[in-house]
């Protein structure tokens, strides 16, 4: 779109202490923060609170950010994750919950772009859904279950190198479709 | 905590997400206190002074809150009064709202109102500080009932002993 801003240009503005290029930064991933602050933490709450905290978390360390190391969308999405795993830990009631149990509405799209990104989404989870179960089971247990990859290797009864490789093998498997669907 | 997971790998996986909307009042609440977040301190001890109440002490200082605690006549702690330094404009609807939280979480309703323009607004309050250990105060679109809002600002009780 003519005009719209690149991702690493509205972190900038945001070291600048521009409140348009927050607004911007989360029209953009408002949406995908919340799913999946949604998803590890399984009440709405929680999760706006874990958004909340995480857009302020870049608003006022935007000045850290390093291009070079990874994309915006990354970075803002590592800080969602970070936060959300780090409440669910210290629940006491800590239980995993399978992937289905994800929000089963899938949200409107009113831009081509949204449209695009849930057609994307969609073709990852598919590819998701075909993984073999173990390599599902210990992709979803990592990412939405708050698990290391050694708690998993206890919990699963499997060596610490089993839980690498089906994480590894698995992801690369996502990355490639979603490189495909672009 | 798993340090262990790549950025990149989180975004990816995220990506298998049916997404979800959320509220319409998140954006608001982030923007909001953001800009609260932006908004100059302010410093306590010379604004005080010139204030000469010399029967009110500063306990606690956060953000651009002061804190104005006495004792009474019947030797009951109060929060008295509560300065906000560039306190911003809320739109139609919407109210500031104290509240005072125990030690054990507790959430009491103390004030609600509304910026009136005055450059160093005070808002009285006369609380009974007792039980209490902090102060927060949050943007509501209800004078009464539990809290919905975003927190702006917040801040330690701490009475002068």
């Amino acid at each position: 779109m003519v005009g719209e801003r690149e991702d690493h240009d509205l972190v900038e503005a945001l070291a600048g202490r521009d409140l348009s290029a927050l607004s911007d930064l989360y029209d953009r991933y408002g949406r995908i923060a919340y799913t999946l602050a949604y998803r590890i933490l399984g009440e709405p709450e929680g999760a706006e609170d874990v958004v909340q905290d995480a857009f302020l978390s870049a608003w006022r360390g935007a000045g850290t950010f390093k291009r070079e190391r990874g994309n915006a969308r990354s970075w803002l999405l590592s800080i969602v994750h970070h936060r959300a795993v780090d409440i669910l830990r210290r629940k006491t009631a800590f239980r995993p919950a399978p992937l289905e149990a994800a929000g089963e509405t899938a949200a409107d799209t009113d831009t081509a772009e949204e449209a695009a990104r849930n057609v994307e989404g969609g073709t990852v989870r598919a590819v998701l859904a075909t993984l073999p179960e173990a390599q599902r089971r210990t992709i979803e247990l990592a990412y939405f279950g708050g698990y290391t990859q050694s708690e998993l290797a206890g919990l699963m009864g499997v060596p610490l190198g089993t839980v690498k490789g089906r994480m590894r093998i698995g992801l690369q498997k996502m990355r490639r479709v979603l490189e495909l669907a672009r | 905590m798993n340090d262990e997971l790549d950025p990149a790998d989180i975004s990816v996986v995220a990506e298998a997400l049916p997404l979800r909307e959320p509220p319409d009042r998140l954006k608001d609440r982030i923007l909001l206190a953001a800009r609260a977040d932006a908004a100059p301190r302010v410093a306590v001890v010379p604004f005080f002074s010139r204030l000469r109440l010399p029967d009110l002490r500063v306990a606690a200082l956060a953000a651009a809150v002061v804190l104005l605690i006495g004792v009474d006549a019947t030797a009951v702690m109060r929060l008295r009064a509560v300065l906000f330094h560039d306190l911003r404009d809320l739109p139609a609807g919407q109210v500031y709202t104290l509240w005072m939280i125990s030690a054990d979480g507790g959430w009491a309703r103390g004030a609600s109102f509304r910026p009136d323009g005055a450059d160093l607004p005070i808002v009285a309050v006369g609380l009974d500080i007792a039980g209490f250990d902090r102060c927060v105060v949050t943007v509501e679109t209800s004078t009464s009932g539990k809290r919905q809002g975003p927190i702006v600002m917040q801040s330690r009780l701490a009475p002068a002993q």
